[in-house]
């Protein structure tokens, strides 16, 4: 399996890229850094269209799903997959969905906070924008890289989009399942993973 | 996927029909319903298909619904067995008291201590989760990192998830009716069902395919042409037609309209039989993939599909029927669709 491409957000939003040794920010806020990563030469064209639909983890992982893409080379196959693996799934969508619903005397919740409740939608709002039509779903494992390397391998052969989102970072990372390379280095996150890639030559 | 068929040695399921999947088909093919007023929490009026045995209890309601599936295991569980676990929100009744926040976490831990199983994989795919859990599942098996796996699927009613439904206008005023022309939304049901499966021991039937795929369309809406959930049902069957179908069917009137084109684009000579579980027990969420697998097992092995309940006026183009209908073989389809454009197929042999 070979990683083709990679993009890390940090907390202070700034975004590095793995392949193409990129980095920009930090930037005051996501419309900042929206801006400014859209404009670069060569940046794919994602939908965008709905950005400010989804939370801030959503847009978090949409400006890392759409860098991490550029870092690769540009559009992504259409049967293109996209996992999420372990990281904090959606449990700040929980607490904003349901303090909301009480604070509202609990006499109706908010659809559009609901949706974001499950921890597939920041991928499945990822493949939209990019137009991935491969299968999508979000794993919790040992915290082990080698365990999301196995899951990779033993899906169907193809490009997947793998992405860990956390309160502090948004780490997605590209894989090609059909090509050839060195396997995972050890990690319990998918960003030491991103930092360990990163110092290989 | 078209790679060797995986065997299904045991399946057991825990709804408010019973802990046997014998039972659970015979209230199938009965027609009946359990659709009632919670009495865990305020649903306004609402039904949904709750399973009583669940009410009281100190600890979380997914515990007691984990307890009772582990109670309706008759099959040995091979040391080594690793655990695919699916959910959409887990525990999250504990999130609604003010406990544990991380409740798909929780439900992980929860299913790992009841079923003796550690290091497991939570599978989440909206409400593919169930399906999607399989599908992961068979293909650990055909790359040898195990030799069993435990496929495990459940999803508990509350007022989180009653309330969200109501707010995307998702739910019916009354109770769902899958393919009928007058639907008007899904009831939610709570249950769970188990798999065991192996790729190297015989069963008692198997899964010869499995495929998913996202429309990347929308966030909540499928496709209604059906073209990715056809292209999915197409991989899974791999040239060979199924006797019927057990479709995901919520009675939504988007749901149900997709997978009868993706039916309709399939067979053009017309559709297969096809039947919906949750006009019977209601939308199991994470639950319903691992459901339909294990009644559907049975019920291919009986060679039938049950009366579609809630049916009244067939949806145009839908096969279903309010009679019970025999079946030409035990080769059965199964459908999973989720937010986020999400399809899963899964193709099922009683042997």
């Amino acid at each position: 399996m070979k990683i083709t491409g990679g993009a890390l957000m940090t907390r202070e939003r700034a975004f590095r890229t793995l392949v193409r040794r990129g980095s920009f920010g930090p930037f005051a806020d996501l419309n900042a850094a929206r801006r400014h990563l859209t404009a670069l030469p060569g940046m794919v064209s994602g939908d965008l269209n709905d950005f400010g639909r989804g939370g801030e983890t959503v847009r978090r992982v949409l400006l890392t799903a759409l860098l991490a893409a550029w870092d690769s080379g540009g559009a992504l196959p259409e049967s293109t997959g996209v996992f999420g693996w372990n990281g904090d799934g959606c449990v700040s969508e929980d607490l904003i969905y349901w303090r909301d619903y009480v604070s509202c005397g609990c006499e109706a919740g908010r659809g559009g906070l609901f949706v974001a409740t499950l921890p597939t939608i920041p991928c499945c709002e990822a493949a939209i924008t990019l137009r991935c039509r491969g299968r999508v779903a979000y794993f919790r494992t040992e915290p082990a890289a080698a365990r999301l390397e196995e899951l990779l391998l033993a899906a169907p052969g193809g490009t997947y989009l793998c992405g860990e989102t956390t309160s502090s970072s948004v780490c997605m990372l590209l894989a090609d399942t059909r090509l050839d390379g060195p396997p995972f280095p050890e990690a319990s996150v998918l960003k030491e993973v991103f930092t360990a890639l990163e110092e290989r030559p | 996927m078209t790679d060797a068929p995986v065997s299904i040695l045991g399946t057991a399921v825990a709804t408010a029909f019973g802990v046997t999947v014998e039972e659970n088909c015979d209230a199938l093919l009965a027609g009946r319903t359990d659709f009632c007023p919670p009495r865990h929490f305020d649903a306004r009026g609402r039904l949904l298909g709750v399973d009583p045995e669940l009410d009281g209890g100190a600890g979380s309601r997914m515990e007691r619904l984990l307890e009772k599936l582990r109670d309706a295991v008759t099959f040995p569980i091979p040391p080594g067995t690793r655990l695919f676990a699916a959910t959409t929100v887990g525990a999250i009744d504990l999130l609604e008291r003010g406990g544990k926040q991380d409740t798909v976490e929780e439900f992980l831990h929860l299913a790992e201590r009841i079923f003796g199983i550690p290091g497991g994989i939570l599978i989440s795919a909206a409400c593919a989760s169930g399906q999607t859990a399989a599908a992961v599942a068979v293909r650990e098996l055909r790359r040898g990192s195990c030799r069993h796996a435990l496929v495990l699927g459940a999803d508990i009613t509350g007022e989180f998830v009653t309330s969200g439904f109501a707010a995307l206008g998702a739910l019916s005023r009354d109770v769902c009716r899958p393919y009928d022309a007058g639907r008007d939304g899904l009831t939610l049901g709570e249950g769970a069902a188990a798999l065991l499966l192996s790729a190297s021991e015989p069963g008692f039937g198997r899964i010869t395919g499995a495929a998913e795929n996202g429309d990347a369309r929308h966030i909540t809406s499928p496709d209604l042409s059906g073209e990715m959930l056809s292209a999915a049902c197409r991989e899974a069957l791999d040239g060979l037609p199924p006797d019927g179908v057990i479709g995901h069917g919520t009675g939504t009137v988007y749901n149900d309209q997709a997978e009868i084109a993706a039916l309709a684009r399939l067979f053009p000579g017309g559709p297969p039989p096809l039947f919906s579980l949750k006009g019977n027990l209601g939308h199991t969420l994470g639950a319903t993939g691992v459901l339909q697998t294990a009644l559907g097992l049975e019920l291919a092995r009986r060679r039938v599909l049950p009366p579609q309940a809630g049916l009244r006026t067939p949806e145009k183009g839908a096969c279903v029927s309010t009679e019970t209908r025999r079946l030409g073989g035990g080769r059965l389809l199964s459908l999973n669709v989720g937010f986020g454009g999400l399809n899963s197929a899964l193709v099922l042999e009683a042997l």
